[in-house]
């Protein structure tokens, strides 16, 4: 074991977090484990993000339709760092004429990034977390190891809630994330945040582990409070007999449909925590815990509008964010493609923030490979978002039986690029695999049906 | 003079709802303005001056309304200043400030841009505020000077370099350097 990699990648590990990470890793029921990554937690860090942990829970009255002043404090504090948000503020008064403020899309997310990104960015700590890309164009959303670290009071407020509280204690599994994909990082770390309790993300894939009952026994080894994972990942879960229970189901990425929710709230006999989160603003709401239809909003630093098709507020429309704690991606009005209403009031459930509840979610969706065995979407995007080249893709299976990836590209594909694209489908889909590369993908920012699969009638 | 912040603090109680660019008599008011420093009813050295570049960009006549109010206090009578530097400023530099923020109450309600102003404003009286010494005072300016900023922004949005090196670097940064987090989205 790469001892120093892992003190490396958790600034703050201790020896008794190490020695007890140590034996999860080193069990003989582990997952053949291929990444090293830490928190990237600094003292500072720690403090930042206990003092976020202490007012998420002390301020909780924090959102109206209006913009609140932090929120508008916050806007300030970036019209003359950013050059893109100079440019959409100039001649607005930022108290009386926020609704002037020309929304930010994922277009400019991808394009204009450059012009987004503070002057003063310091590179050293960017971390890029992947997206699992099911759902849209790809965004690669630059983030800091302290917003990230957000992530572990957010997700825990969500799930105390729910009445599961998580300890924080080095001899613990705090979470395990699950997933079922092709490929993947497998890790286990510990988490500075959570006092070193211990997080695991395994892979279900077989191939992934030395016998398939491992699977299993390992979890029930380590014995984790709550998995996080997609719906895909807990049908997966379901349908490959996994009989460990944790105390909750974390459920994110992709709409959760009603019956899959009961159904695994029989199956795993647990809350099912559905949490509203997206690569490029972080977490946004979690489920209520009396009406999962409705999701309370979470974090008080962000501001939600709902725009109808004319930019003007309403009851119902698009979901759009200002705000947050990313320092490498600060968003002004950002359009995040996905639609709900909104309700201000407080709940039943004692929760003081306005619920929100999405209309046409992430529907997830799979396709098959040459020999008829499903293929998680987020691997086709994955090939794709390494490379460079590409801007825009949707991938479609034929009824035929047949692949047609669409493309849209910086510059033309020369013969090796285009040769190389071609064997990682293969590798994936099969070496019979008919597929068709075209690259003429309009990138003009009007929406597209990233994923097809002609064979699956969605409307069933 | 008093210390920065005591001027900020004025600056945030602008009556800004009795300023009304459109029917205000800027040279009536800089005439009251003026006559404690000059002791001269329609001074005409400097009222002339003045009228002869009055603004009619309503931006930069509400940021006049608001120098106005920072010096139609007592404070200023104690150490004076010369008139001539301050019309220097009013002709000068306030309309390159004005065109750098608007609309003009940008200047009150952003903390750091009110600052930005009375240190403007100091600057160009050559004052210093109370318990700054002169590099200090310079080198806050500098760090808040809006057209340094903008400059700065102009140049970074420029650079095509930089944007190769961040598109590059998120590239080689996913995975190989995420961090870890309890969940995907």
């Amino acid at each position: 074991m790469d001892r120093e990699k892992y003190f490396l990648s958790t600034p703050l590990m201790k020896e008794e977090w190490f020695l007890s990470l140590q034996r999860l890793i080193e069990s003989k029921y582990a997952p053949k484990w291929n990444s090293i990554i830490g928190d990237r937690i600094t003292k500072e860090d720690y403090l930042f993000v206990k003092e976020y942990e202490k007012e998420l829970y002390e301020d909780r009255k924090f959102h109206s339709q209006e913009p609140n002043s932090k929120i508008i404090e916050w806007i300030r504090k970036h019209k003359f760092s950013s050059y893109y948000f100079y440019e959409r503020l100039k001649n607005i008064s930022l108290e009386r004429e926020f609704l002037k403020i020309r929304p930010m899309t994922r277009e400019d997310l991808q394009n204009r990034i450059t012009e987004i990104l503070p002057t003063n960015t310091d590179f050293t700590r960017m971390v890029v977390n992947p997206t699992s890309g099911t759902t849209g164009k790809p965004i690669l959303a630059p983030n800091h190891p302290r917003a990230i670290g957000c992530y572990v009071p957010l997700i825990e407020y969500s799930l105390k809630k729910h009445g599961v509280d998580v300890p924080h204690k080095s001899n613990i599994t705090s979470g395990i994330q699950i997933c079922h994909q092709n490929e993947t990082i497998v890790y286990a770390t510990t988490h500075s945040l959570a006092e070193g309790s211990l997080f695991a993300k395994i892979n279900l894939k077989e191939k992934e582990w030395q016998n398939p009952s491992d699977i299993n026994t390992f979890l029930f080894e380590s014995d984790p409070i709550f998995l996080s994972g997609d719906p895909y990942s807990f049908e997966s879960a379901m349908k490959t007999g996994i009989n460990f229970k944790p105390k909750a189901l974390h459920s994110t990425a992709l709409e959760l449909e009603d019956n899959l929710r009961d159904q695994l709230a029989l199956y795993f006999q647990c809350p099912i925590v559905n949490f509203y989160s997206l690569n490029e603003t972080g977490p946004i709401a979690y489920s209520c815990p009396i009406d999962p239809d409705w999701m309370h909003i979470l974090p008080n630093d962000i501001h939600m509008e709902i725009l109808n098709e004319e930019g003007e507020p309403d009851e119902l429309g698009e979901i759009v964010i200002t705000g947050g704690r990313n320092p490498f991606l600060p968003l002004l009005r950002y359009k995040t493609g996905d639609w709900g209403r909104i309700k201000y009031g407080n709940c039943l459930c004692g929760e003081a923030s306005p619920k929100v509840q999405l209309l046409k979610g992430r529907k997830p969706i799979f396709f098959t490979d040459t020999k008829g065995r499903r293929i998680n979407p987020v691997d086709i995007s994955r090939i794709l978002r390494r490379q460079t080249n590409v801007l825009r893709h949707q991938f479609i299976q034929k009824k035929n039986g047949s692949y047609i990836v669409n493309l849209s590209t910086y510059l033309p594909p020369g013969k090796s690029w285009g040769e190389e694209l071609k064997i990682l489908f293969q590798n994936l889909l099969g070496e019979s695999a008919d597929i068709l590369f075209d690259f003429d993908l309009p990138n003009d920012g009007k929406k597209i049906t990233v994923f097809i699969n002609e064979n699956i009638d969605l409307k069933s | 003079m008093k210390e920065i912040r005591y001027y900020v603090k004025r600056i945030a109680e602008f009556p800004k709802f009795q300023t009304d660019p459109n029917t205000l008599d800027l040279l009536a008011l800089w005439n009251d303005a003026l006559i404690r420093f000059t002791n001269e009813i329609n001074n005409s050295k400097h009222l002339s001056r003045l009228k002869s570049s009055l603004p009619s960009d309503k931006n930069l006549q509400g940021l006049h309304t608001v120098i106005i109010y920072i010096i139609s206090d007592k404070e200023w009578e104690k150490d004076g200043f010369p008139t001539t530097r301050l019309m220097e400023f009013l002709i000068t530099k306030l309309p390159e400030l004005a065109k750098s923020v608007s609309p003009y109450t940008e200047w009150i309600h952003d903390n750091e841009r009110s600052e930005e102003l009375i240190r403007a404003l100091f600057s160009a009286l050559e004052l210093l505020p109370d318990q700054e010494d002169k590099k200090y005072f310079e080198d806050r300016l500098r760090s808040i000077d809006t057209i340094e900023r903008i400059k700065i922004l102009e140049e970074s949005k420029k650079a095509q370099e930089r944007a190769k090196e961040i598109l590059e670097r998120m590239k080689r940064a996913e995975e190989e350097e995420a961090a870890s987090k309890y969940n995907r989205e």
